[in-house]
């Protein structure tokens, strides 16, 4: 009796019955780069556990496999991702959530042998995942935009439990060095920051769209933590939750909220051009403070952070930025962290030159 | 400056970004009937990311949803090289009928070219994006149970055999849309505190229509 449905076909019972269930989400949105970091890290994990040991592998996201493995001589390995087969000295074309992988036929021996027969393989602009492995611990790095960007690269991190704050920072760094820090990077992404960098006008929700880039980088730098980013437009503010794992005091694994992100797009301009007074900015940031903290209590947070990426036309420095909150961050301890967007690739040269004479 | 384009041109152009979505989702190839399904889903949710279907109804058969005018463009995307077909068949239908049944697969360095004009078209990026999560959800569903999961989808289950399901072509999508209602229902289930984003709702609607699919 499809008519006594509530919602067509599917009855609420049948969605507060699922819900029950408390199904995985915490996969959505992410982009395909993403998913192949974790599907890469989940491997990994299942090599080391198995005792492999190798000097190098090599991952290359594949967008079509058949086309990539056409004219090329290759092994086809389809169940790779169950972790039975080893994986050093090899380079790999795998579909984003490695379901399906191809190894390329030669063995690998050193790194610059790797990056030069993914170049003259044509593959070098593949997302891909170099695991350098000649170490206890192994090293992942992720290069979004293939090894023929070899700057643009993030550094995976493979453990599951609390992020250190300098390692966070410096990621969070990277993506806006990579990303954010000039006009020119900004506009890489589909997900734009500027309507008009060189009036100093945002992008419609500048906060939004800084939260979606950013939840990109971390996905891809923390594969094995949860990441969930909520949004609420009435207020403008953006929140990123990074969820890890921990052992409870009874010795029970327990999921825990290493960090809560609190991001501030800090302009002088309306998207619009209108324009945003000092005090409007000092409170924003000041409310950022306050969000952070209550966030961090009502999820169990462990630690808090307000990313503030400024797209004011004056660089002032962090000082000058956050005397008004300096105080009231501490005792809550609550970490003030801030990048400034340039309006122009000059003025970003200025500020590195001008950082290179403070004493 | 990007022209608005036509309905004909936006259709082969989405169709196109579905099957290069579909490839990364490891669907590949794709038969035919699943590629009717997943234009299905794409267009039933698309309300739910704000984005306006393409068709905003489908034919209700009982050998699954329909459309005519992307099977049209499917040929065409052959006959001009951007699509390979892997493999043609024929099926039973029934005792007394058959039907054909084909595979299908981009050929990703030809549509390259396509693809980056496309992407560079206003909303197509946001549309790309949709699908792509579309994608990776419906190759979650087991190949042989894709078929099912349409049937089990509120908007479809809900229609008549053999008439046209209407859930935004002349019915007010946010009334006759149950899939999205329902995607968006699930929020008054979820865990405290949290607000579950369109993304999420997504993913949690797709994967109770594949939990559904396969019987559990």
């Amino acid at each position: 009796m499809v008519a006594e449905l509530e919602f067509g076909g599917i009855a609420e019972d049948e969605l507060r019955a699922f819900m029950a269930t408390t199904p995985d989400f915490d996969d959505a949105d992410i982009p395909a780069a993403a998913r192949f970091s974790r599907a890469v890290a989940d491997l990994l994990s299942k090599r080391q556990a198995a005792g492999e040991q190798f000097p190098l592998a090599v991952f290359l996201m594949s967008d079509s496999l058949a086309a990539d493995v056409r004219e090329r001589n290759t092994e086809h390995v389809p169940l790779l991702a169950n972790g039975n087969d080893p994986i050093g000295a090899r380079i790999w074309l795998a579909q984003a959530q490695v379901r399906n992988a191809y190894a390329l036929a030669t063995p690998l021996s050193d790194a610059a042998e790797a990056f030069q027969m993914v170049s003259t393989g044509g593959l070098s602009n593949r997302p891909a995942i170099v695991v350098d492995g000649r170490a206890a611990t192994w090293h992942a790095s992720l290069y979004p935009r293939g090894l023929a960007f070899p700057e643009m690269w993030l550094r995976m991190d493979l453990s599951d439990g609390p992020i250190a704050e300098a390692d966070l920072k410096a990621t969070i760094h990277r993506f806006w060095y990579q990303g954010l820090r000039t006009p020119d990077v900004a506009r890489q992404s589909p997900i734009k920051i500027w309507k008009s960098a060189a009036d100093g006008w945002p992008e419609q929700g500048p906060e939004g769209r800084l939260q979606g880039r950013l939840r990109d980088v971390l996905f891809g730098a923390y594969p094995r933590r949860k990441i969930r980013a909520e949004v609420k437009n009435e207020e403008g503010r953006a929140d990123i939750f990074i969820v890890g794992h921990a052992t409870a005091a009874s010795g029970v694994p327990a999921q825990v909220t290493d960090w809560v992100l609190e991001l501030k797009a800090l302009c002088d301009k309306t998207t619009n051009g209108g324009n945003v007074d000092e005090t409007t900015v000092r409170a924003a940031v000041t409310k950022g403070v306050a969000q952070a903290t209550l966030y961090r209590d009502t999820q169990n947070g462990v630690q808090a952070a307000v990313c503030c990426f400024d797209m004011r036309s004056t660089d002032e420095d962090d000082e000058a930025c956050f005397a008004h909150v300096k105080t009231a961050a501490e005792a809550r301890e609550v970490r003030l962290w801030r990048w400034p967007l340039f309006r122009a690739a000059d003025d970003a040269r200025m500020a590195s030159f001008a950082s290179l004479n403070q004493p | 400056m990007i022209e608005e384009i036509d309905q004909p041109t936006r259709l082969r152009t989405r169709l196109l970004v579905m099957l290069a979505c579909l490839e990364r989702a490891g669907i590949s190839p794709v038969a035919v009937d699943q590629l009717h399904a997943f234009v299905f889903f794409a267009d039933v949710m698309s309300p739910l990311w704000s984005l306006e279907p393409l068709k905003g109804s489908v034919l209700k058969r009982r050998d699954g949803p329909f459309y005519k005018e992307v099977q049209v463009a499917l040929d065409e995307f052959v006959a001009c090289g951007l699509v390979d077909v892997v493999s043609l068949d024929y099926e039973l239908a029934d005792d007394t009928s058959a039907r054909l049944s084909a595979s299908f697969r981009i050929i990703l360095p030809r549509a390259d070219h396509v693809l980056s004009v496309v992407r560079a078209m206003p909303d197509e990026a946001d549309w790309e994006r949709f699908l792509e999560q579309l994608a990776f959800l419906f190759a979650e569903i087991a190949t042989d149970r894709r078929d099912e999961a349409v049937e089990v989808d509120a908007t479809y289950q809900a229609g008549v055999d053999e008439r046209v399901v209407d859930f935004a072509e002349w019915r007010a999508a946010g009334e006759a849309d149950h899939s999205v209602r329902a995607a968006r229902r699930l929020q008054a289930y979820a865990p405290k505190g949290v607000t579950l984003n369109q993304a999420e709702q997504l993913v949690l609607y797709m994967r109770l229509v594949k939990r559904k699919a396969s019987g559990s």
